[in-house]
């Protein structure tokens, strides 16, 4: 049987190969071997004659021939490309059908990307059906803030901080669209490139933190607080405002000349840009960081000051200070000495006062992270002044100085007190003539 | 015998021309395969004798053909109404195709250019067609044979 079947493919092959002598040779090597073989090629011979004869007799020209297989060949393509459509429709149509299905099924399924997070401290009031004090942002949201404020951690690593009246969309977590209201922008390293769009201007961050003013009209004032930004009209070319200075944006015209940028203009939101949530009037948030903290620097009879010395750095080494629980502590109820662990990231403040004045310094500090601990005694502060104070602030270095900071020095009318979820801290400094009393505050990361 | 085509393709058209100028004296109770293999021997030989650098000398091979054609003219005749029958059962497409492979003066390779086929497929469809007639041919002998 091999032997027809080796005929029977050199049968086949097109004419020019079976022609050849190798083929030739093959074929009459096979048919003179074998007899079944022979009679296979006989009656192949008669049939492929027989064939030619009969195909012969049916005339038909060549172009015809030629384009009606060309045409079965479009109706072969035509027919194809129908089953195909079919199937795809038959395929999209189940899966439509099934996303409609998972979708009325479940309601509540977003499918929206996420862009990040805001948080509100204090009570809020939406535009819309939105209630909660915290909640993931999604590409494309809308956030209308009529009172309250809140702060916005995008997952990029940019930290938007607003206060009410605000209208603005996260279209996602790299640009946002503020159509009215004050936003202050707080762009990290990895998030640089930022957009800020309003309808008058696109500002692009270049490694900044910035504030955007923008009316009901859509006219924008760009406050550049540190690093320098972008900022782009229509049809106009991009101007750099670098840090200190404003410009102001109206629509269809030019960038406006600089002017002074104002940090007080967005007191809150930087506030908030810090970590601090929300302190009493009793306290001055300092935007930026005193140039001292010694002796007769910052001098009120009626105001403690709070300044943020590090952001949400790594300790490289552990600290013994005191634990923040929540209670009252005083004289004769000292909070308990702990060590924070190294490479504990957190953020470190400083409450200054320096009470000229016979009353008790009070307030109250509502941070956003939770504290960790405090350095209230001398020894405390000018141990962490290095690792945890501002690089630009002049500490105390003198023995006399470094003697005297601290706080709870009065068995009744010094005290600090934690909330229970340990966010807020309440303190009462009694006036202290020639002394100054100070607390550094450790807050977690949020 | 022959094994060139082309010379088949003439020897085949000269075979044609003789039975039809000699069908009169054909005896129509003698197989009409075994007196068209009779004219179609003298011719290869003629052709033989003409042009014997282009056949295969071997009067030994050429014989047992001839006996082979002697032996099954009654099949070999059948075999051809079975083609017929075959190719009436035959899908049009094959069909065309089919006359354009037996067409005079068609290169494949300009037809499959033309219809924007490769040549390689219409070889495969060729081969394909011509062994589906032939088995087509060969079950309907098997089945004439048995009745």
């Amino acid at each position: 049987m091999s032997s027809i079947r080796n005929l029977r493919s050199l049968l086949l092959l097109p004419r020019r190969e079976r022609e050849s002598p190798e083929v030739v040779a093959a074929i009459r090597g096979l048919i003179e071997a074998d007899r079944k073989a022979l009679q296979y090629y006989v009656r192949w011979m008669f049939f492929e004659t027989s064939l030619q004869w009969q195909i012969s007799s049916e005339s038909t020209e060549r172009m015809e021939v030629v384009s009606l297989i060309r045409h079965e060949n479009w109706r072969h393509r035509v027919i194809s490309l129908l089953t195909l459509a079919i199937g795809f429709l038959i395929v999209s149509t189940g899966v439509h059908f099934w996303t409609r299905m998972i979708s009325t099924s479940v309601p509540e399924l977003e499918i929206a990307r996420m862009a990040g997070f805001y948080e509100s401290p204090t009570k809020t009031h939406w535009a819309g059906e939105r209630t909660k004090q915290c909640s993931v942002v999604r590409h494309g949201e809308r956030l209308q803030l009529l009172a309250g404020r809140f702060l916005m951690h995008l997952d990029s690593g940019a930290t938007v901080a607003c206060t009410a009246p605000v209208d603005l969309e996260v279209i996602n977590d790299r640009e946002l669209f503020v159509h009215s209201g004050d936003a202050c922008v707080y762009v990290s390293e990895r998030a640089r490139g930022f957009r800020v769009n309003t309808e008058a201007v696109k500002v692009v961050d270049l490694g900044t933190l910035f504030g955007l003013h923008v009316d009901e009209l859509g006219q924008t004032e760009i406050h550049v607080l540190e690093g320098k930004v972008t900022g782009e009209t229509s049809n106009h070319p991009a101007l750099e405002i670098n840090a200190g200075l404003s410009r102001s944006a109206r629509m269809g015209e030019s960038l406006s000349d600089p002017v002074p940028a104002s940090a007080e203009k967005f007191a809150s939101q930087l506030r908030s840009l810090a970590g601090v949530a929300d302190t009493t009037d009793s306290i001055e948030f300092l935007q930026t960081s005193p140039e001292s903290v010694c002796k007769d620097a910052l001098v009120s009879s009626n105001t403690s000051f709070l300044f943020q010395e590090r952001s949400k750095f790594e300790l490289k080494e552990g600290l013994e200070i005191a634990a923040a629980k929540p209670g009252r502590f005083h004289l004769r109820r000292l909070p308990e000495r702990f060590t924070l662990p190294v490479e504990t990231v957190v953020s470190t403040y400083l409450l200054h006062a320096s009470n000229s004045g016979t009353t008790p310094l009070t307030g109250e500090i509502h941070f956003h992270g939770r504290i960790l601990g405090f350095a209230l005694s001398a020894d405390q502060l000018n141990a962490t002044d290095a690792q945890c104070g501002h690089p630009n602030v002049r500490y105390p270095t003198s023995n006399d100085e470094m003697a005297i900071r601290g706080t709870i020095y009065h068995e009744e009318r010094d005290w600090i007190e934690i909330s229970n979820d340990r966010s807020k801290l309440k303190f009462q400094i009694a006036d202290s003539p020639g002394t100054f009393d100070q607390i550094r505050i450790f807050v977690s990361e949020n | 015998m022959v094994f060139n085509i082309a010379d088949v393709e003439d020897l085949l058209q000269e075979v044609g021309v003789t039975a039809w100028e000699k069908y009169d004296e054909y005896d129509s109770e003698r197989d009409f395969v075994s007196w068209t293999c009779g004219i179609a021997r003298n011719k290869v030989l003629s052709f033989n004798r003409l042009a014997s650098h282009r056949l295969v000398q071997s009067a030994e091979l050429l014989e047992r053909m001839e006996q082979e054609v002697g032996a099954n003219s009654r099949t070999l005749e059948r075999q051809h109404e079975a083609l017929r029958e075959c190719l009436a059962r035959l899908k049009e497409p094959d069909r065309r195709l089919l006359q354009i492979r037996y067409s005079e003066g068609v290169i494949l390779k300009q037809v499959a250019a033309e219809t924007g086929q490769s040549l390689q497929a219409l070889y495969k469809s060729l081969q394909r067609i011509h062994i589906r007639l032939f088995e087509c041919a060969t079950r309907r002998l098997a089945a004439w044979e048995e009745r």
